[in-house]
């Protein structure tokens, strides 16, 4: 090295640069190495755990009690995401009989402690076990968590709440996903859903009307109206009339469309068929083909010829969908249809019914 | 300048240039480490058991074929084994010489059907369409020769789901790789693109179209491109995902907002790089239209490709790809310090330009110069020594650094002979394949500067460890 060092002032900083880094990449080989060691370590005490832990806990879910072995510390985690697992995948008194073996494992101020833990990964274990656990008076706790500006967690933590008290939570979880525009709709729904559509109706339709008073909710409307299809839509339908007939915003239509149900709406959507915007009109050919009659041949007729694909194509499904509309007399408006593009859009619909 | 001055002024430029190149690449891997945490960490509960909403977004998966007569039918199967709640398969073929199409209609009942087209995209002419009487979601686009572009494009023309996934025909799929690389688009609505990891599936057991079993390649030349993969996906795209400046989504797979696609006018047909030249395009039409829009990369590994084991094939690839990267960039060129390029036009387009574009050229020039100058004298020693510690350093640091961040992430080579193995490839790679590399993609560079045609991908594959399929 003593060329190097007795070498120009200015390359020996960049000499002891590349020694530093070649250091560094040694150290890094052996963390890799180090690491792996931890790995196979943790895995085999993982395994040891779940060899001894895995028949109590099927036990368990079976609602027979065993004498219980005591748990290490470092165990903790590892069992509460095997009960987390089991708890997502049963039903019944199984989710209790699990409650109860949490609890005999005196774990449940453990689980408390884990929300104000640093670390994110173990503060969504110990919301997710809180919310199975359904323990009262953590869910002012999990409020506040909701309010965290970590989507995953505040999502996750909304859950719990719902899961502890549905009755209390139900109408703070949808007034939170309206705030919320970062929670992801599909899980949202998901979580919703989970309480059976008797439960969430009423409170989703409470939720729209009071959005529906606001002037312009910036898409917030459009978004909560897609909620209506895991809720009895029908009980709806008088908010939904509401919206059609004072929005003018084209996706809060859309979304309104859909829940339509109801033949005697149809003179609003047959309206709403002609609407300038196509994201409209598509959605309006959908509910015809859901709802509609006999007479909304000429107007479905009509629409196949219209500029935009889509509603070409959601036409000739709704035709081929409409009832007592026999396939001869499809066969007969197609052959009249002045625009081939129309009557080829039909005979897919027709194909595509039949396959 | 005295002719010495010339001299001590490029035995800086090239120290200063590799310095710059790879403290480039290891801020990218500290970016990438906090990222990987930060993901790891919020999916903590992802493998829950859930349940699929219903809300979750169709996608059309888009299977271009060129005489992929030998595989095409084990590739369909196992893409039509998917876990996700709703999507369709659209096999294109590309006119292939070959049985391909005979085979799909053997295969999976194929019936001629009465298709309207939809041409957003110009494609070349559409002969037919079929759909399978055994799969409702299958269909098979036949249509003359265009190329990979063309193909994805008629697949676009023909999609009827919101998002689409672009995946090679031979490309090995998680049985869950749809519903990981489509939670960005539930998660963010905003969201155009999104790509995942792409790894080696040379050593590995395939059956029935999965892969069942991770294994490592015995060839020292895939050994040394998972080292490279890892280095490419978990650093290299990783690291750019947060700043929303991931200019490549490999074309093995990769979902896409189709209306996001079909705005920018789909893939160029003229461009051998049409993966990453459409996501460098989405980037520059959304940053100049001022709209907001999200692309995404998902470190989980999602599909498994074979890789080269002959340095011809291999070499063929690179070149490719460097042509690919030539044209996406200067196809792309207002993106680079566009006062609204943000950090895809201010960071991730002029790091490709220096260090992945026009690095080749500068790479092979300073290994030449310094090995030529310090032979005929006109490099000292200690320069000499200096510039070949720190171009191997770091490049040793890196691939250190890729499994390092593998080891702390998804452990995928979980026994321990296998991580030695790597490691042993993470230092050897730097020895001679890196260099052999550069070179290859300088001729990539020429080979785009001088103008040459490019076609449908020559990789020759032999799939040795496909059982079953």
């Amino acid at each position: 090295l003593g060329f190097a060092i007795s070498s120009d002032p200015l390359l020996r900083p960049v000499f002891w640069t590349g020694i530093g880094i070649l250091v560094l990449a040694l150290v890094m080989l052996i963390t890799v190495l180090v690491l792996r060691v931890a790995l196979l370590f943790r895995r085999s005490r993982e395994q040891r755990f779940i060899e001894a832990w895995q028949p109590l806990l099927m036990q368990s879910i079976d609602g027979m009690s065993s004498s219980l072995p005591k748990m290490a510390g470092a165990d903790r985690i590892t069992f509460l995401r095997i009960w987390n697992h089991l708890q997502e995948s049963v039903r019944g008194d199984a989710t209790a009989n699990l409650n109860r073996l949490l609890v005999a494992c005196g774990l449940e101020d453990y689980v408390a402690r884990l929300l104000d833990s640093r670390s994110v990964r173990k503060q969504l274990l110990g919301v997710s076990t809180l919310g199975h656990l359904r323990r009262p008076g953590m869910e002012e706790r999990l409020r506040e968590l909701a309010g965290e500006p970590h989507p995953p967690l505040s999502l996750a933590a909304g859950r719990a709440a719902l899961q502890i008290d549905p009755g209390r939570n139900l109408e703070w979880f949808i007034s939170k996903f309206v705030e919320r525009e970062d929670w992801p709709l599909a899980k949202a729904a998901s979580i919703l859903s989970a309480q059976g559509v008797d439960a969430v109706t009423a409170p989703l339709i409470e939720a729209i009307e009071t959005l529906a008073d606001v002037p312009d909710t910036g898409g917030k409307l459009a978004r909560l109206l897609q909620l209506l299809e895991i809720a009895h839509a029908s009980r709806a339908a008088p908010v939904v009339r509401r919206i059609l007939k004072e929005s003018s915003d084209e996706r809060t239509i859309a979304a309104a469309l859909r829940a339509l149900q109801d033949p005697r709406d149809l003179p609003v959507v047959r309206e709403l068929a002609c609407h300038p915007e196509w994201i409209v009109r598509v959605q309006a050919a959908q509910v015809l083909g859901r709802i509609g009659e006999a007479e909304d041949r000429k107007l479905l007729a009509r629409m196949l010829s219209d500029s935009h694909w889509w509603v070409r194509y959601r036409a000739a499904q709704a035709l081929v969908a409409l009832p007592s509309v026999a396939p001869g007399e499809l066969e007969k408006i197609r052959v009249v249809l002045p625009d081939r593009f129309a009557a080829d859009m039909l005979r897919q619909a027709m194909a595509e019914g039949r396959a | 300048m005295t002719f010495s001055d010339w001299i001590l002024a490029a035995q800086w430029f090239f120290l200063a240039y590799f310095v710059a190149l790879n403290g480039g690449y290891l801020s990218l891997n500290l970016l990438s480490l906090a990222t990987i945490k930060r993901y790891l960490d919020s999916h903590t509960l992802d493998s829950l058991p859930r349940a699929y909403s219903g809300f979750e977004q169709p996608v059309s998966i888009l299977v271009p074929a060129y005489n992929e007569e030998a595989t095409i039918a084990s590739s369909v199967r196992s893409l039509l084994q998917l876990n996700y709640p709703e999507y369709e398969v659209i096999v294109i073929n590309d006119g292939s010489k070959d049985g391909t199409l005979a085979t799909l209609r053997r295969e999976f009942a194929l019936v001629p059907f009465p298709e309207v087209e939809w041409r957003r995209i110009q494609t070349k002419p559409v002969r037919a369409i079929y759909r399978s009487t055994l799969h409702p979601n299958l269909r098979v686009l036949d249509k003359e020769n265009g190329g990979k572009a063309d193909a994805l494009n008629a697949g676009i023309n023909a999609s009827r789901c919101p998002l689409f996934c672009g995946v090679d025909a031979d490309s090995i799929l998680e049985r869950d790789s749809l519903r990981r690389v489509a939670e960005p688009f539930l998660d963010d609505p905003l969201t155009i693109a999104a790509g995942g990891t792409v790894r080696i599936a040379n050593g590995c057991v395939v059956e029935g179209g999965f892969l069942t079993r991770v294994g490592l390649p015995a060839h020292p030349l895939a050994l040394m491109q998972i080292v490279e993969y890892l280095r490419a996906f978990l650093f290299g795209r990783m690291g750019w995902s947060p700043l929303n400046a991931v200019l490549i989504i490999s074309g093995a797979f990769g979902l896409f907002r189709k209306e996001a696609v079909v705005t920018v006018g789909g893939y160029r047909h003229d461009t051998v790089g049409e993966d990453m030249e459409l996501v460098v395009r989405l980037h520059r039409w959304y940053r100049l239209q001022r709209k907001p829009y999200q692309i995404t990369f998902v470190p989980d590994p999602i599909c498994w490709t074979e890789a080269p084991e002959s340095l011809k094939v291999l070499k063929n690839q690179r070149v490719r790809w460097q042509r690919g990267l030539s044209e996406s960039l200067s196809l792309n060129r207002s993106l680079l310090f566009h006062p609204r390029g943000g950090a895809a036009g201010w960071l991730a387009f002029p790091f490709m330009v220096v260090f992945e574009w026009i690095g080749p050229l500068i790479e092979v020039g300073g290994y030449i110069f310094m090995i030529a100058g310090f032979a005929l004298g006109l490099v000292s020693a200690p320069a000499f020594v200096t510039f070949m510690l720190v171009a191997l350093g770091f490049g040793l640091i890196l691939s250190v650094n890729a499994l390092l961040l593998e080891e702390i992430s998804f452990h995928v080579y979980s026994k321990p002979s296998q991580l030695l193995a790597l490691l042993a490839a993470a230092i050897l790679e730097n020895a001679g394949y890196r260099q052999l590399n550069s070179l290859w993609r300088l001729w990539g560079l020429w080979r785009w500067l001088v103008g040459a045609k490019g076609q449908w991908g020559d990789m020759q594959r032999s799939a040795t460890w496909q059982r079953g399929a």
